[in-house]
């Protein structure tokens, strides 16, 4: 009698650590979670460019270079700012991005980053990229058009910077 | 002294009815939820163990990550699946009982006065606990580990940290090179562990007889039900990673991965703010919700012989022994941490010279509490003067079953903020000369006592197991110690009934007789 008491309650713990852990093991695969709408695919823009400084650089005269120690007689002075980049992304007739990038570093003396993801229905469309990377007002410096192909749960990713643009899986491209 | 017998607050009711449902078949100091800490520890036992022999198979690079914890699920099921099964499993189980460990402390209010340091040091735990649990699902390197990996890129990306963002690495599947394995491996299985083990250290630094295994048929039990449940359900990799695709269908581990679903939805800057917010609302919590601050306790010199017994007895190392300051015979004597003392009391029941028989005016000990001196814990050791008999004194604490509704012809109430708090000379002298026939003693429940050891203390001195020691003359017939839930009212009621009708027939064994 005794054994079989024993032998219930290790059954009865048994059980009460399969209910306990159960949640454990359920929430850890359920629910299940979609990245993406059905029928939806991304697009990711990667932007790295080095944009134009904000003051042109300045040679020095002969004088000025005389005035200098020996091993820094650059003939070129250059203030480190750069200008901030002004991107345009449209998709189709609709513009899904316009922002302005700082470019990194204390001095804003680095290069602009921007990494960027969209999720849009999957079909075929006209992608425009709008890149300003000089001081001042104004419009795009840098113009790219592609034909954008997106199937459902693809990824395009979509590299612009220093001077080129390439989407995957795409060989279009119009530069301005 | 008045007994105080506070009555619980709705969550610690709550909390004790629910933890109730497990103890007939446990017991309760094998309550599972009496040991979620250790259990915590436990699991990552588990988890090392399985994760050593994961390690074995493993191989840190791009195109054999995937493939060969793929051929450990495969190839071997019985050893290498169920290892991966239990090591994934494992390590929910641990999340989920540190939830369960941080939420009972929060409703038991043990956060905060003295014990905010636990509390506190316990929150970067949880962080560290998390990061272990997403750098592991990284190094399978699968759509979830892709997902998981590009979130944390862009997350880490919006700190003003690094100046090449880290999600470029995830921009191709070539941009993915093989020492990113070599680190995320270094970082899971040396830094992250070597971090946590400190982290626990830490942790338990300001505690005193630590609790970090929990019983065995515990820890039998836990393993046994995660074999069981390995097996049913074994942990499978999604699809091989690949970032020209969009994860989709995923098995998501919402105890580890919970947060990446918020970035999707409001951004990585909302998400920092949501969960920074979180971490640290946590954290300050025993400072912006201090409660009442318990007095503390102090030492009388003058009683003071510096034995030592309250230093080895205080559960949150509150007490030192130092040597003598006021030039008396002794070498040493007990000196009180303020910042570490939570007024339970514990020291003065451990006290030698806690004796009420003492013929002093006032009585006074070596160590005790401001607000519940010995002097007064004297004059509350008697009788009603009702005459009824048997005169029973009912002693509880502050934490278990309020003793003040039992207050009756016959029976004195006494609640102290821990049962061990009463010096086992004090149940000498209510049965000696307070004119009591009995002491029921009603702490908190077994392995679950608010103050960690007055119950297993005064269990002991009774037993003559641990210094003081209660007087062997001590009839122990007429003691009673039963350890409850603060919801227990029936149990004490169906109790104390039985104690009196035992009591009865020891006053006069004829007047049982019929009965």
């Amino acid at each position: 009698m005794k054994t079989f008491g024993i032998a219930l309650r290790v059954v009865g713990q048994t059980l009460v650590w399969l209910l306990l852990l159960a949640p454990a093991i359920l929430f850890a695969q359920w629910p299940r979670h979609e990245v993406l709408p059905p029928g939806h695919g991304e697009l990711r823009l990667s932007l790295v460019h080095t944009t134009e400084r904000l003051q042109p650089c300045r040679r020095l005269s002969q004088a000025e270079l005389l005035a200098l120690p020996p091993n820094m007689r650059k003939p070129e002075q250059c203030e480190r700012a750069r200008a901030p980049a002004h991107a345009w992304i449209r998709v189709g007739d609709r513009p899904v991005f316009e922002a302005t990038v700082v470019p990194v570093g204390l001095h804003d003396d680095g290069r602009v980053y921007l990494h960027r993801r969209w999720s849009l229905p999957a079909g075929r469309y006209p992608l425009y990229v709008g890149l300003k990377d000089t001081p001042g007002e104004g419009g795009p410096d840098q113009e790219y058009r592609f034909e954008l192909v997106l199937e459902p749960g693809h990824s395009a990713l979509l590299l612009v910077g220093d001077g080129t643009a390439r989407l995957s899986g795409s060989d279009t491209e119009n530069v301005r | 002294m008045k007994a105080s017998g506070r009555k619980p607050g709705l969550a610690a009711s709550l909390l004790a009815r629910f933890e109730l449902l497990l103890t007939p078949l446990f017991g309760s100091l094998r309550n599972p939820f009496h040991h979620l800490g250790a259990l915590v520890v436990y699991f990552f036992w588990i988890v090392l163990v399985s994760g050593i022999y994961l390690l074995i198979f493993y191989r840190t690079s791009l195109s054999g990550a995937w493939l060969s914890v793929e051929e450990l699920t495969r190839d071997q099921p019985f050893a290498g699946g169920v290892m991966r099964s239990l090591h994934r499993y494992a390590s929910d189980a641990a999340l989920l009982v540190l939830g369960g460990h941080l939420l009972r402390e929060f409703l038991r209010g043990r956060f905060r006065g003295p014990r905010w340091y636990s509390w506190f040091t316990g929150v970067p735990l949880l962080w560290i606990v998390i990061l272990l649990g997403i750098t592991g699902y990284w190094m399978v390197w699968d759509q979830l580990a892709q997902f998981v990996a590009v979130g944390s890129a862009h997350l880490l990306d919006v700190l003003p940290v690094f100046s090449d963002p880290m999600v470029r690495s995830f921009l191709t599947n070539d941009s993915v090179s093989d020492r990113f394995f070599t680190l995320i491996a270094f970082i899971h299985l040396i830094g992250l562990p070597i971090v946590l083990v400190l982290g626990i250290w830490f942790h338990v630094l300001r505690i005193r007889i630590a609790r970090i295994n929990p019983p065995r048929t515990l820890m039998a039990g836990s393993l046994i039900g995660l074999l069981i449940l390995s097996l049913l359900v074994p942990a499978e990799s999604h699809a091989p990673a690949d970032l020209a695709m969009v994860p989709a269908g995923l098995a998501l581990d919402w105890f580890y991965l919970g947060a990446y679903p918020l970035i999707d939805r409001f951004g990585e800057h909302a998400t920092w703010a949501g969960l920074s917010g979180l971490t640290l609302l946590l954290a300050a919590l025993p400072w912006l919700w201090p409660g009442q601050r318990a007095p503390v306790a102090q030492v009388r010199l003058s009683d003071c012989t510096g034995c030592g017994y309250c230093a080895d007895d205080c559960p949150y190392g509150a007490i030192d022994i130092v040597p003598r300051s006021d030039g008396r015979k002794y070498e040493s004597e007990a000196r009180v941490s303020p910042d570490l003392c939570v007024g339970c009391g514990i020291c003065t029941g451990s006290c030698p010279s806690s004796s009420p028989f003492r013929r002093q005016e006032p009585l006074t000990t070596g160590i005790e509490l401001p607000n519940l001196t010995m002097d007064s814990l004297k004059q509350a050791i008697r009788t009603d003067g009702s005459g009824t008999r048997p005169a029973v004194l009912l002693v509880g604490c502050d934490h278990g079953v309020p003793v003040s509704r039992f207050h009756g012809p016959g029976l004195t109430t006494l609640s102290l903020p821990c049962i061990g708090m009463l010096p086992p000379a004090a149940i000498d002298y209510a049965l000696r000369v307070g004119g009591f026939d009995g002491v029921m003693l009603g702490g908190c429940a077994a392995g679950d006592c608010h103050h960690r050891y007055g119950d297993r203390w005064t269990r002991d001195r009774i037993r003559r197991a641990r210094p003081p020691l209660l007087r062997a003359r001590v009839p122990r017939e007429r003691i009673l110690m039963r350890r409850l839930k603060p919801t227990e009212h029936g149990r004490v009621f169906s109790q104390l009934k039985a104690f009196r009708h035992r009591l009865r027939h020891l006053i006069d064994p004829q007047a049982g007789a019929g009965s």
